[in-house]
């Protein structure tokens, strides 16, 4: 059984099966966060699958790569897999939580099959909220992946710019992860609601 | 009408406008954090002829008496004459301090507007389940409290002190929070008087 990982921020260690939320403000404060986290994944031989808000993802590659060595490799071989704003899985019009997490299914079982250890996967909200068709639907969706998780060794990370919403969504956001990560600290949350109470 | 008469003064949190009435809790990481969102706010009140009560965290009163210049009302304590009685979190005793420097402070025209700010550095080496929810009811009154007064009232959690088992909900008992460098309204506060949590919360309002 695959055992604790670094997250990538200092001082935050992520377990197998965790759903982890992070909350910040800006892209500055987005690539505090989430280059460090692919990077440590990288290094450490895993898998690492994420959406991103960008347009053209060269520059964001280009960023790990200042920690991580032959990072172009490391996208040939598919270890590394940033999919950018337009590479979407779903528009609103077709979108369904089962199809959704079909396809997280079947990219991390890959990926287990080709031999890595551990699965790094998540998306800056930017990223997913256009293939949503409304906030109800991202609950449900991130209530399902609290289910999906436990099934590989795997961490899932949900970057919400909480500056972007009109909407405040922090509160259920709080009640759909079970760990909340901010200004650098991994908070567990006690008033997460287990998946069978929201979907 | 003179600025320092005036209630409807601008009140900024780190660019962010805050309204009368509001109680925030501030979550931050460090000190150094903390100054960068504390002194600004405090002085930004001293210049404006605001009443300051700041409960400052143990063996900081004289360090933020010298940084904030000596000018204008300004009252410090720390811990043993704010939150703490005897080394125990005394929540009567401090609500009668707050409502009393209140009084004081802003009802006899000198002041009329109020800043106050609790380091809640203290009660960290002391937490338990206990202490957690007996804070829990203590915000809840506090905000209670504070919306009919002049005054804006933030409360500092340092992220390195506190974990999810008090700052969560802390987040969900409060209308505003600062977190992550920004403003956040919980749409789902309930009011006070209907926060079913703490149903004795009012005994804890002076009247």
């Amino acid at each position: 059984m695959t055992g604790s990982r670094k997250f990538g921020t200092p001082g935050v260690v992520i377990e197998p099966g965790q759903h982890i939320c992070a909350v910040y403000v800006g892209e500055e404060d987005r690539d505090s966060i989430l280059l460090p986290f692919l990077s440590e994944g990288l290094l450490a031989g895993e898998k690492c699958l994420f959406g991103v808000h960008e347009d053209e993802v060269a520059g964001f590659v280009d960023r790990i790569g200042e920690d991580v060595d032959d990072v172009e490799a490391r996208v040939d071989s598919a270890q590394l897999d940033i999919r950018a704003a337009g590479d979407t899985l779903l528009s609103p019009d077709d979108f369904s939580v089962d199809r959704i997490i079909a396809f997280w299914d079947e990219a991390v079982s890959a990926a287990m099959a080709a031999g890595y250890p551990f699965v790094r996967l998540g998306a800056e909200a930017r990223w997913w909220h256009p293939q949503l068709p409304g906030l109800t639907e991202l609950f449900r969706y991130e209530a399902a992946l609290n289910d999906f998780t436990s099934r590989y060794p795997q961490a899932i990370l949900c970057m919400y710019d909480i500056s972007r919403y009109r909407e405040n969504i922090v509160v259920d956001l709080l009640k759909t992860h079970p760990q909340v990560l901010m200004c650098g600290v991994l908070l567990e949350n006690p008033y997460y609601s287990a998946p069978a109470t929201l979907v | 009408m003179a600025e320092k008469d005036r209630t409807d003064r601008e009140v900024t949190l780190g660019g962010a406008a805050l309204a009368p009435g509001d109680h925030l809790c501030v979550f931050h990481r460090g000190r150094a954090e903390r100054d960068r969102l504390l002194i600004p706010f405090l002085t930004e009140g001293l210049r404006a002829g605001d009443a300051v009560l700041y409960l400052a965290a143990e063996g900081e009163r004289e360090n933020f008496r010298e940084r904030l210049g000596h000018v204008g009302d300004l009252v410090l304590t720390e811990p043993d004459s704010g939150h703490l009685r005897d080394g125990e979190f005394a929540p009567d005793a401090l609500f009668a301090m707050l409502d009393g420097w209140s009084r004081r402070k802003l009802g006899t025209g000198d002041h009329p507007f109020g800043r106050i700010v609790g380091d809640m550095s203290w009660a960290a080496p002391r937490l338990g389940s206990g202490l957690i929810d007996v804070l829990l009811a203590e915000e809840v009154a506090v905000t209670a409290w504070g919306q009919g007064l002049p005054q804006v009232i933030l409360c500092l959690y340092d992220l390195d002190l506190f974990g999810g088992d008090l700052i969560i909900p802390m987040i969900k008992s409060h209308p505003k929070s600062w977190m992550a460098g920004t403003l956040v309204e919980n749409p789902y506060y309930l009011s006070s008087t209907e926060n079913g949590h703490h149903p004795h919360f009012e005994r804890r309002i002076p009247s």
